[in-house]
């Protein structure tokens, strides 16, 4: 059963994640709709990456609540991606590019299933969305940094989700992967799906994303570009590690740490 | 000559057949295990395994007051499973990294294993030359059907679960995220290790069978792009030093643990040599290539 298109795609209410219980996300209330792209804007430390894996509940949070498309993360398993940090795996690791892109079928195979031919199918595709075919059954330790984070696009395309979560996908990739990842996360909120990315760049947030969040611990501001990549926000964001000029174009020039 | 080198060991009573059996269940199931330990990093764990079951055989005897096999067996897998929780807690609780949280808990335990060997059970006459370094031809029936039962559970539970257990070996977060007992699959691999290091040490010795999971996997390691190879490679590898071994113990006369973990080693060494030499190779024909296409004409 699908969600009417005005269902949000994310709500997440009053969420409190702790490391030693010194709070690295504190009371962070949202509600993201469908066909989105939103960056999430902060310094070093901010609890951007955290945020998303208590939202995916990969960690225990302190409290908080999370709808996925109106309901449970665990009944929309299948329509939630997650793609981390290129340096979360070990990427010596024995397995083809056509393995690593498989690997997003598994959730729906659970335990005991195997690929079928549909999946191997859908693998393929996303590796030719991302120009990886050729790459197919070479080992991923022969890839570049670039080359890695198409791997991990295509398997999260393979994967077939509406609501896709990114973490630092632009950290050490080349021009032009930056340039294909860009292009296909507009296309995917063309399809009317959601992306939310980890990010640091704030040149580039202006251009990439509909919508920003600003996080410093707590929200510091949620809503379309226009509206929050303003120097009062993003210096409350960023506290004393930014600097604002203006160009002679009186375009705001915004040099963050 | 051939004959007697080769054939003749087979011909002379059942040890033969009895060793290589043995050593092969050893190599094929630790070979296995070692493929996922190495991929997560936790290769000492093997080492961890077999210092414990000591204290643990200890622990079974002053509990029990029983000698029996299957006492001990029970004792020292326990231990085992209580080493990976220590371990998982010293971790979280103490912030350890990992190598260092093993490190802490298996040589405490093993420290109070040799504590209590020499206070309240000196009159348990443990024969400690053959925990550490077993005995192929000295293992008792009921051990060679432990050993073939947890061979085929791997072996087995590999071949079903194959996928799960790549996607949580390489991405434990995807796995996670797609709802798979990431937990649960990390709990079976230390249990099933720790059976494993018990069943095999009666063999091979509790030092020895840590080459026995660490030395295939690392050498798999070497020439395979993908984990079904690296795992075949690994099995191969370890039935090869078990062969090899118990031939070079017969010629030389010595322990044949000793011998199957020098094959091993020497097997690796080769395998780095080639991997080498593949690679100096492979460079100075792309240079050659190179130059090639740089002259006109």
């Amino acid at each position: 059963m699908r969600a009417a298109t005005t269902t949000p795609a994310l709500e997440v209410r009053d969420m409190t994640i702790s490391y030693d219980r010194e709070p690295v996300v504190e009371g962070v209330t949202l509600t993201i709709p469908q066909g989105r792209v939103v960056g999430i804007l902060g310094p070093n430390g901010a609890g951007k990456s955290t945020l998303i894996k208590g939202v995916l509940g990969l960690l225990e949070t302190d409290h908080g609540e999370v709808r996925v498309f109106g309901g449970e993360l665990s009944g929309s398993r299948q329509e939630v991606v997650y793609v981390p940090q290129r340096g979360s795996v070990d990427w010596d690791f024995p397995v083809t590019v056509k393995d690593v892109v498989l690997m997003g079928r598994y959730g729906r195979l659970g335990l005991f299933g195997r690929p079928s031919a549909e999946d191997r199918r859908i693998a393929w595709e996303a590796m030719a969305k991302m120009g990886i075919e050729a790459l197919a059954d070479r080992q991923i330790s022969e890839m570049s940094g670039g080359q890695q984070q198409r791997v991990f696009l295509a398997r999260a395309l393979a994967q077939e989700g509406r609501l896709l979560f990114m973490d630092e996908p632009f950290v050490g990739v080349d021009a032009s992967t930056e340039a294909a990842i860009v292009e296909l996360l507009h296309e995917m909120r063309d399809q009317g799906r959601t992306v939310v990315v980890v990010n640091h760049d704030l040149q580039t947030a202006r251009e990439y994303f509909d919508e920003l969040i600003l996080l410093n611990k707590r929200l510091i501001a949620y809503g379309p570009v226009k509206q929050v990549f303003t120097a009062p926000l993003l210096s409350k964001t960023y506290g004393g590690r930014l600097a604002v000029f203006r160009d002679h174009d009186d375009q705001e020039i915004i040099v963050g740490a | 000559m051939l004959y007697e080198l080769f054939i003749e060991p087979w011909t002379i009573g059942d040890w033969m057949w009895r060793g290589v059996l043995v050593s092969s269940l050893v190599a094929i199931s630790c070979a296995i295990l070692g493929t996922f330990l190495y991929l997560k990093r936790l290769s000492l764990l093997a080492d961890a395994m077999a210092h414990v079951a000591l204290p643990g055989i200890v622990a079974a005897y002053l509990l029990t007051g029983s000698q029996s096999t299957p006492t001990m067996l029970l004792g020292a897998i326990l231990a085992g499973l209580v080493t990976s929780g220590l371990i998982r807690f010293v971790e979280r609780y103490g912030h350890a990294r990992t190598d260092a949280a093993i490190g802490i808990v298996f040589t405490s335990l093993f420290a109070l294993g040799i504590l209590l060997l020499s206070t309240f059970a000196r009159d348990a006459h443990l024969d400690l030359n053959c925990v550490l370094y077993g005995n192929v031809l000295g293992v008792a029936d009921h051990s060679l059907i432990l050993l073939a039962v947890v061979t085929v559970a791997i072996v087995a539970l590999t071949v079903l679960f194959f996928r799960p257990l790549q996607l949580a070996t390489f991405d434990p977060a995807l796995a996670a995220a797609f709802g798979l007992p990431v937990g649960l699959i990390h709990a079976g691999l230390m249990g099933t290790l720790s059976v494993t290091t018990v069943a095999s040490f009666e063999a091979v010795g509790a030092i020895l069978v840590i080459a026995a999971i660490i030395t295939p996997a690392a050498t798999a390691h070497l020439i395979a792009k993908r984990l079904e190879t690296m795992l075949l490679v690994a099995v191969a590898h370890g039935l090869l030093s078990a062969v090899l071994g118990m031939y070079l113990s017969i010629w030389l006369e010595c322990s044949s643990a000793g011998a199957m973990v020098t094959t091993g080693a020497l097997l690796y060494a080769v395998t780095l040599g080639a991997t080498w030499a593949r690679r100096r190779w492979r460079r100075a024909q792309r240079r050659q290539r190179l130059q090639a296409s740089a002259l006109p004409g």
